[in-house]
């Protein structure tokens, strides 16, 4: 038998999140070896994979089929899908409309769509019907035939019956055979073509295990328990074409339909899906968006720079000359409209006042290569004077041609941003703004709980091999498992075995659709018409179906909104120097060059700083003593992952200090210059493959993109062929051309003008932090969780500049904190550990109603609080100052008095200190551990103050560091702060004693040595003191815990910040 | 930890009841096909079969101790009959399932 010409038109990927156990890759791949003419991708209910579906088929020389399972609403049968696949860009547009409707229609994570919308929407669309489960097949299982052929017939009167086909699969399932019959002979009846499909769930028979694993994880429940909802058998791959011959021998008008089918719907392909760039309204009187823009922009730089002198308008016409070629005019307008929006945010809450122009009061701040444009700055989208810094705009509007719409993010305070994503939807709607989705994938501790628990492997043991588990790859389980006690010798075990088996092939699988950070896309043009939208969990807001890497390859234009927790405490933090001083700050006017904040940055003492707190920083910006602005770009710029990994960071700290260098190639300059010969930023790279490697703007920024692309070596190596030749016909000898295109490399670095943005902000916090340290810490403080530095280390560090943290107190607290003078502040109720924030409001309420409170027993009549919230209150130091307080000890007792059960009417009207106890008083380490558990933070000290006495001299305190040379032996001990492996090999670590921070650095070999001691939270360590170039560091070579003699386990509590 | 539910899996009203299989004589041809099965009741000669009704496979429980891998068919035999027989494709044997 000659093997057919087969397309297969039913098939889900693993995009169909828990039906599909094959990548889109995996699929197209074996599609194209079994010589499938076409592949339609149906994912349930999604068209996620759709772009990488056109991507991979094109390489493998297959034709891509957009389609997706669509659920179908039933009265009777519930909810079941049908297979729709795009014979046209309309019928495409019909899909995505459908699937969202789908989305809108059903609850979340149970879509379901209303079969009356495909009369309104079906057009270009194919219909298959009859696959195992669908409505179709469950009234022929059960010979409901007048069911039946109702169906079939709505949907023929919909969709016009040359578009309706009944699907015939061939799986050997129970009852199949039976059931095709049916469906074929009802086809007969009704005039309507049948189709052999594979309904297909994964590439290779060996995936069957993972798609049944899928199957008990996508149920919640083990394989056991899903023995309805798995496939019979392993059959649901895709199979070779005279196999299918032989299956479908009965029925051979279903394979030549097939092939019809995929002729007709290979007319279409997603790429011919145009994304136009966003056109807004323009007033009246204005030729277009151009010539609205240049007058907007026009307007802004008279506001700024009082008139417009030539080198102005020189940039500004390079600028719009750009902009008016790339047809962006529509697009800033867009933006300008947005940050318009913000600012309305910021003014109802209170952050702006109304008429501040956008241009010197910009609610947000640019960040990314965006901030290169002058513009951009004239908009409100960045808050640095490109003109100042000679900002080159290359890599954000090359002159050539663009190859993607340019990327603008915008860091927001939190509060801001949260209200601006839902006006964006509220003024433009959910059918033009939709959230970027993220795919979030499995790694090893999912991928244990998930798998293990299918397998009904036992939670405990699971839960063991996932947290103790080093690597973070689900391919690693069973060196994982040797590596603990209590599972190693399992690998091999029933179940274990499976586990290692399927964990591999679930790592990196992803779980679902999620919402992006920020990510946000805009249309003039309804969004529905391109992508799928559906809500996300939040409510009353929407993501599309694409993630960042779809929507870059669609050409859409995302604006990333992000929030930034600095900007929300630069806000409040001006706010309070305005309510003490009465001064409003303008920070884009003070002084760039002030020596007294440089001094600071340069003694590394910037623990709270933005960009510039990390240890790596502290050490770096030590030697890189920075002067202006422009140093703190290659500052923040310079401790990046991509910087790092050519060892970049060390050799222009070496060459800023006077070491000779020279270019590879002379044809370095135009790109290095500016940071010693060093790629710094981004644009740096671009620029080489411009000036060397020939390449045009456009080609050297693909070619940078290239190196952060998953899987893309064989790019790469395109782009290193061109930059060779290039190079080459350049005169650059082959040698140096491989030096040069060695320096590039896949890890994060930030565009100059980014570092620039960046580089202000610190610069703008650590200004703030020097002049105004009370109200800094203060805002510092509430803006937590800032993900660096805990509290106590804030806590600590202020005291050092001379703020005190002040306890809570009933009576003078707020629900955050707030300055007490111009060197205090005092903890707000809402850090009281174990007092929920309404209860905190509750008793300000209290507070507000009657007057302060006179006593314990006045707190606890008139605060309706419950007994553990006044316990905490107690324990962190709250009452301290109520009329008759005792200690917190007796304090506490009169708590529990109050509260004595079984009396269901506390708290009781007795004189409770009648019937008070003589109670030993509160050691000073007892209160210390009450405040650790109640406030993270012991607001009198610090935990090494009171282990100093039981410490020898010879261990040293942080502030007599300075003074042991290079090479000396030196014990220290303190409370971990940190511990981080920044390349997988030496752990560095930062204790803290009463005094300052420890920096210590641990080989490998001592790590192992010493890891449990480590892992402590106080430790004590012995080493030789390492001096390089300014930074210090202890070699550790020997460490023990300290036991604290009191409740140790309470000063465990605080989360040392590891691995970051 | 999700309970077992306690009930085997063949006990599910969809799928043909998997108990009491019995060894069976099947004579294949060159595709693996039943042509014959010996006559169950013992003595008699093996009846023939005149078409095969229906095929199916079962690929399952391949976590556990004994996993299944069967092929099914459901014959009709030259004397009437219709017969439901499987072989087991981890040993190799046949076995007729009337349930």
């Amino acid at each position: 038998m000659d093997a057919p010409v087969y397309s297969e038109l039913h098939c889900r990927s693993w995009y169909s999140f828990g039906r599909g156990a094959s990548s889109v890759d995996e699929l197209v791949v074996r599609a194209a070896k079994l010589g499938y003419q076409a592949l339609a991708l149906t994912d349930r209910d999604n068209l996620t994979g759709a772009l990488e579906l056109a991507e991979a088929a094109r390489a493998a020389g297959l034709k891509p089929i957009v389609g997706a399972e669509v659920t179908m609403a039933h009265p009777e049968l519930g909810p079941a899908p049908i297979t729709l696949l795009a014979e046209s860009a309309a019928g495409y547009s019909n899909l995505c409309r459908l699937i969202s409707s789908a989305h809108r229609g059903g609850e979340r994570r149970h879509p379901q769509l209303d079969p009356v919308k495909l009369s309104a929407h079906g057009g270009g669309l194919i219909a298959l019907l009859g696959s195992p489960g669908g409505h179709l097949a469950r009234h022929l299982d059960s010979g409901e035939l007048a069911a039946a052929r109702g169906l079939v017939a709505g949907y023929c009167q919909q969709l016009g019956s040359g578009s309706v086909f009944i699907e015939l699969q061939r799986h050997l399932a129970p009852g199949e055979l039976a059931r095709n019959r049916a469906l074929a002979e009802l086809a007969g009846q009704l005039g309507v073509g049948v189709v052999a499909t594979g309904g297909a769930c994964y590439h290779d028979r060996s995936r069957h295990r993972l798609c049944d694993v899928l199957t008990a994880i996508r149920l919640n429940t083990t394989l056991d328990g899903c023995h309805r909802q798995r496939h019979p058998n392993a059959n649901y791959h895709l199979r070779p074409t005279e196999e299918l011959a032989r299956l479908f021998r009965r029925w051979p008008q279903a394979l030549e339909n097939s092939a019809r089918i995929a002729r007709r719907c290979m007319a279409f392909s997603v790429g011919q899906i145009r994304y136009r760039l966003p056109q807004p309204p323009v007033p009246e009187g204005f030729a277009g968006p151009q010539a609205y823009f240049e007058h907007v922009c026009r307007i802004a730089a008279r506001e700024r720079y009082g008139r417009i002198t030539p080198t102005l308008r020189a940039r500004l016409r390079k600028e719009f000359d750009l902009i008016a070629k790339h047809d962006l005019a529509g697009f800033f307008l867009l933006y300008r409209q947005v940050i318009e929006m913000a600012r309305q945010v910021a003014v109802e809450l209170g952050h702006l006042p109304p008429g501040a122009p956008l241009s010197q009061r910009a609610p947000g701040r640019g960040r990314g290569s965006s901030v290169a444009m002058l513009t951009g700055t004239l908009i409100g989208l960045s808050h640095v004077d490109p003109l100042e810094y000679d900002l080159p705009l290359e890599r954000f509007l090359p002159a050539d041609r663009l190859a993607s719409p340019p990327d603008i993010d915008l860091d927001f305070p939190r509060d801001i941003r949260e209200r601006l994503i839902l006006k964006v939807f509220d003024e433009l709607g959910w059918e033009r703004a939709a959230l970027t989705a993220m795919i979030p994938t499995y790694r090893l501790p999912g991928v244990v709980r998930d798998v293990g628990r299918a397998l009904g492997l036992p939670a405990a043991e699971l839960a063991i091999l996932a947290q103790r588990a080093e690597s973070h790859s689900g391919a690693d389980l069973e060196q994982e498992m040797a590596k603990i006690p209590q599972l190693a010798g399992r690998q091999r075990q029933r179940g274990w075995r499976d586990l290692i088996e399927l964990g591999a092939q679930l790592q990196g699988f992803p779980k679902g659709l999620a919402q992006h950070p920020g990510g946000m896309i805009i249309s003039s043009e309804p969004l529905v018409d391109m992508v799928p939208v559906q809500p996300s969990a939040i409510p009353g807001r929407y993501i599309c179906q694409w993630d960042k890497y779809a929507i870059e390859d669609a050409g859409f234009v995302k604006i990333d909104f992000l929030s930034l927790g600095t900007l929300s405490q630069m806000q409040e933090c001006l706010q309070l120097i305005e309510d003490r001083t009465g001064r409003r700050i303008d920070l884009s006017r003070i002084d760039h060059t002030d020596p007294a904040v440089y001094a600071d940055l340069e003694r590394g003492d910037t623990v709270g700083v933005f960009q510039v707190e990390s240890a790596a920083q502290m050490q770096t910006i030590k030697r890189m003593r920075p002067r202006h602005l422009y140093d703190m770009a290659l500052q923040v710029a310079a401790v990046r992952p991509g910087v790092g990994a050519n060892d970049g960071v060390t050799e222009f700290l070496r060459r800023r200090h006077g070491q000779p260098w020279d270019y590879d190639h002379p044809l370095e300059r135009r790109a290095l210059a500016k940071s010693l010969g060093i790629i710094l930023f981004q644009d740096q790279v671009v620029q080489l493959g411009m000036d060397v490697g020939g390449l045009s703007a456009a080609a050297a920024d693909l070619m940078r993109r290239a190196f952060q692309r998953r899987n893309s070596q064989d790019l790469i190596g395109r782009y290193w062929q061109r930059f060779r030749e290039g190079a080459r016909d350049r005169g650059v000898p082959a040698a140096v051309a491989d030096r040069i295109f060695r320096k590039f490399n896949p890890h994060y670095m930030f565009p100059e003008a980014h570092a620039l943005a960046f580089g202000a902000t610190a610069y703008h916090m650590a200004w703030l932090r020097h002049y105004f340290p009370a109200e800094f810490y203060c805002a510092i403080f509430n803006a937590q969780p800032m993900g660096f530095w805990s509290i106590e280390t804030l806590k600590e560090d202020a005291l050092r500049h001379g703020i005190r943290t002040l306890g809570p107190d009933v009576n003078r607290s707020h629900l955050e904190c707030r300055p007490e003078g111009p060197d205090a502040f005092r903890m707000g109720l809402g850090f009281v550990a174990g007092i929920a924030a309404q209860n905190a409001e509750k008793l300000l309420a209290a507070r507000e109603r009657g007057g302060g409170f006179e006593s314990l027993r006045d707190l606890i009549a008139r605060a309706g609080l419950q007994q553990a919230a006044l316990e905490a209150l107690v324990k962190a130091g709250a009452c301290d100052d109520l009329a008759g307080a005792g200690d917190r000890r007796s304090d506490l007792w009169e708590v529990g008095l109050h509260y004595r059960p079984p009396s269901p009417q506390a708290p009781l009207a007795l004189e409770h200190r009648e019937v008070m106890p003589s109670l030993a008083p509160l050691s000073p380490e007892n209160q210390m551990a009450y405040e650790y558990q109640a406030l993270r933070l012991f607001t009198g000290g610090h935990v090494m103050e009171a282990l100093r006495p039981r410490l020898t001299d010879k261990v040293l305190s942080s502030r007599q560091l300075d003074q042991v040379p290079d090479g000396a032996r030196i014990s220290a001990a303190g409370k971990v702060l940190r511990r981080q492996r920044p390349l997988g090999k030496m752990v560095f670590m930062t204790l803290q004693d009463e005094f300052g921070m420890i920096p210590l650095a641990v080989w490998p070999s001592t790590w192992q040595r010493h890891r449990n001691e480590l892992s402590a939270p106080l430790v004590l360590i012995e080493g030789v003191m390492s001096r390089r170039d300014g930074s210090a560091n202890i070699m550790v070579d020997r460490a023990q815990r300290i036991s604290a003699p009191w409740s140790p386990g309470l000063v465990v509590n605080e989360k040392t910040h590891d691995w970051g | 930890m999700v309970t077992h539910p306690g009930t085997a899996p063949g006990a599910d009203p969809l799928y043909r009841p998997l108990n009491l299989p019995r060894p069976a004589t099947v004579r294949t041809d060159a595709r693996g096909l039943p042509r014959a099965i010996a006559d169950t009741r013992g003595g008699g000669a093996a009846a023939a079969v005149r078409a095969l009704l229906d095929a199916w496979e079962l690929d399952d429980e391949w976590w556990r101790e004994d996993p299944i891998r069967r092929r099914y068919f459901r014959l009709l035999l030259a004397d009437g009959r219709v017969l439901t027989v499987f072989c087991d494709l981890v040993g190799g044997s046949w076995f007729r399932q009337d349930g």
